[in-house]
């Protein structure tokens, strides 16, 4: 499907309301076909699931059951009891934190990407307060890549845990998560990917990278807030304990003891986000159906663009990866004399989204001895006019910032 | 002019350069260091007393512009102060992000803010300077017991 006729398929951006969306990498505009899907359900298939036996429980729970399918699926997964839903990627990260966790005693090393999101260091750091696990940082070159070299050096006979970004939010490096796990692999090691930023940049196939835990968030692959995804190996939930109790998690309960379900519904306590995730289930089915190699050529391009207007302005420099290769077309860069916050607000008035800030990753501006970053990400409907309208915009504000 | 554009007047783009001015105090009776939780910037402020009064307000500003300019402002308004009339600032300073109150007297320079007040997303980078300075002065105020 050709990228403009795509972009018609989500009503902010053909209404325009959303102007010249390039903060892709907070959060996704949502599709049309999600909207229609969670409208469907809500407005003639709304009931509890896992447990109502009249007809529409059961077309509920049949619905929400086929959203696991198809995140599944778009996860390479073939197994979808290995998808948990949960609130977002911080969630699953933190479920992980306390399931996997409750294994880990005091002296157990976990290896932590210095390109991380706050959301996948605080876990780990509340773990080591609990438990007495030992974090160590596996640092990433100057262009932001994790640097495998160093991986050998961390890894002991006490490291029970790697866990890294998939791609940085901050600079777009894709992480070889393949290498990774293959150092890890027959040692003990468990490796957790955190994959918010590249579910949106299309499917992806757990099982080729090798990984244990894959973790993802509906408000950045064109779906719904309130709603993500952990992704486990089949024997690895297996072996976890839950993280909350109450409602569907439970196999029996008595005042004397209660036995868990199976995964995934021993980690999926109370009601779930029921619409949210089959509203995902949409999500992931939508960009299933969708020409990849097309789209990924289409970003490269307007990425390769956006490189060249910046580098011409002569005051910016790019904190990440200079080419194309082995990245997402999320572009940080600062300005000299120019604040990231100041260019947000005056890009903005100019009906240009982006992000400005730390991106909560603090400890990678710290690696590049920076405290804040201008970012535009793009993702899979944004086109040539979206990059014009940048460069004008920000030619504009930085005439004003002068 | 596009309405934001209002923020980054003259006025203000003349305070944050004078930003680049501040340093540290020498004999500074207290110092405090404040965090802008949203984006990591980071003002420190260091103030010199005579008695009751402010002889000299200085520090460190990582920031956005108007963050700089509220620091340079309030390093130019308050000596020769009192701790009241810096107290006084620091209300005015929120008085004026809060409802648009204008600013008097010695602190009528803050009204080159006046145009944030409608960008409520930016008043923490305006009052990250006077949140420091409160809490200096709260470090050699008397307290109680």
């Amino acid at each position: 499907m050709p990228v403009l006729s795509l972009r018609d398929q989500f009503p902010s951006l053909a209404s325009g309301l959303a102007g010249t969306y390039l903060d892709n990498a907070a959060m996704t505009q949502i599709a049309g076909p999600v909207l229609a899907r969670m409208a469907a359900f809500e407005t003639g298939g709304r009931a509890n699931v896992k447990r109502g036996i009249y007809p529409l429980a059961t077309q509920a729970t049949a619905a929400f059951e086929g959203a696991r399918a198809a995140l599944a699926r778009y996860l390479g997964a073939g197994n979808p009891n290995e998808v948990v839903f949960t609130s977002g990627a911080t969630a699953a990260i933190n479920l992980v934190a306390q399931g996997f966790g409750a294994g880990l005693a005091a002296g157990d090393e976990i290896i932590i990407g210095e390109a991380e999101h706050h959301a996948n260091i605080v876990p780990w750091q509340m773990l080591r307060d609990r438990a007495g696990v030992v974090l160590k940082v596996l640092p990433v070159d100057d262009a932001g890549h994790p640097r495998l070299d160093a991986l050998d050096d961390l890894m002991t006979a006490r490291t029970r845990l790697i866990t890294v970004t998939h791609a940085s939010n901050v600079t777009g490096a894709v992480t070889d998560v393949a290498a990774i796990c293959d150092k890890a692999r027959g040692k003990g090691v468990r490796v957790l990917v955190d994959g918010a930023q590249m579910a949106a940049h299309g499917p992806v196939d757990v099982v080729a990278l090798g990984c244990d835990f894959y973790v993802v968030t509906g408000h950045k692959m064109f779906g719904p807030t309130g709603v993500g995804v952990l992704w486990a190996r089949a024997e690895v939930l297996d072996g976890m304990t839950p993280f909350m109790g109450g409602g569907e998690m439970i196999r029996r309960v008595t005042f004397a003891e209660t036995t868990y379900a199976p995964p995934p519904h021993r980690f999926e306590a109370g009601t779930p986000p029921v619409t949210q995730a089959v509203g995902l289930g949409a999500a992931a089915d939508m960009l299933l159906g969708l020409d990849w190699p097309e789209i990924r050529a289409q970003e490269q391009v307007l990425f390769g663009i956006l490189m060249e207007r910046l580098a011409a302005l002569g005051r910016v420099t790019v904190i990440g990866p200079g080419g194309n290769a082995r990245r997402l077309p999320i572009l940080s860069f600062t300005v000299t004399d120019a604040h990231p916050h100041d260019i947000c607000e005056l890009m903005g008035a100019r009906g240009i989204a982006l992000r400005g800030g730390h991106h909560c990753a603090q400890p990678l501006m710290d690696r590049f001895g920076i405290e804040a970053t201008t970012r535009a990400s793009l993702a899979l409907y944004n086109v040539q006019g979206d990059i014009d309208a940048f460069t004008d915009a920000l030619d504009e504000t930085l005439k004003v910032l002068a | 002019m596009n309405g934001a554009d209002d923020i980054y007047d003259a006025r203000i783009k003349e305070l944050a350069a004078k930003a680049r001015d501040l340093g540290p105090v020498e004999h500074a009776d207290c110092r405090h260091e404040a965090d802008n939780f949203l984006c990591g910037d980071r003002v420190t402020v260091e103030v010199e007393r005579d008695g009751d009064r402010i002889k000299a307000l200085g520090g460190k500003v990582r920031g956005c512009l108007l963050t700089q300019a509220a620091a340079a402002l309030a390093a130019q308004a308050a000596p020769g102060l009192d701790v009241a009339g810096l107290m006084n600032g620091i209300e005015q300073a929120k008085a004026l992000m809060a409802d648009g109150t204008p600013a008097t007297g010695a602190w009528e320079g803050l009204n080159a803010f006046t145009p944030v007040h409608d960008a409520r997303h930016r008043h923490d980078c305006v009052l990250l300077p006077f949140q420091a300075l409160a809490a200096c002065l709260d470090q050699t105020e008397p307290r109680d017991g």
